[in-house]
């Protein structure tokens, strides 16, 4: 990995405190992987920024390399990498998410 | 690929864990593993293990692979 690819990846993780990397975008998400994380993200009223990595061959290996982690989505939270699919599913549902993500929900004026 | 090349794969890395992968289309796939060696880590790192195993597979041969893990106790 180029070490400007790995700046942007940084760059990104470090602007956004929620940020996932999957395939395609929160509206035409074209993965049932990434689909599951936009789907629960969005039940969490999360606000949270996409990086379509299929716009972008080498953040889309970058990432793999970056994280260790071989596969897409990739969600990180205040620049911590929390996991992918199966392990979002597993803190949706045992309520660990919804604390992780209780300072990033969308605010309703 | 098929579930039996994936789960002989996991059972080289990890000896003594039970493992079932399972896919209905050799595309998707879906593997169980219940080991000793997951004790002590988070599923984080029990992923980890299991993606340090197959990394070359899921380079090319592997599209679409959900993992579950558990412990010997969690699986009581």
């Amino acid at each position: 990995m180029s070490t400007d690819t790995q700046t942007q990846i940084q760059t990104l993780i470090n602007t956004h405190p929620v940020i996932l990397f999957m395939k395609g975008t929160e509206d035409f998400p074209q993965c049932g992987f990434s689909y599951q994380v936009v789907d629960i993200l969005q039940r969490n009223r999360a606000e949270f920024h996409c990086v379509n990595v299929l716009e972008d061959e080498d953040i889309r290996q970058g990432i793999k390399t970056f994280t260790n982690w071989p596969t897409i989505p990739q969600l990180y939270i205040q620049g911590e990498f929390v996991g992918g699919c199966d392990i979002i599913n597993e803190l949706h549902e045992n309520g660990e998410l919804a604390q992780l993500l209780a300072k990033f929900t969308i605010t309703t004026a | 690929m098929n579930p039996n090349d994936i789960q002989r794969q996991i059972e080289n890395g990890l000896p003594n864990a039970s493992v079932r992968v399972d896919s209905n289309d050799n595309i998707h796939f879906v593997a169980t593993i219940i080991s000793d060696e997951f004790t002590g880590l988070s599923r984080l790192a029990q992923h980890r293990l299991i993606y340090s195993i197959l990394a070359e597979d899921l380079k090319e041969n592997i599209h679409a692979l959900q993992l579950i893990t558990k412990t010997p106790e969690e699986n009581k």
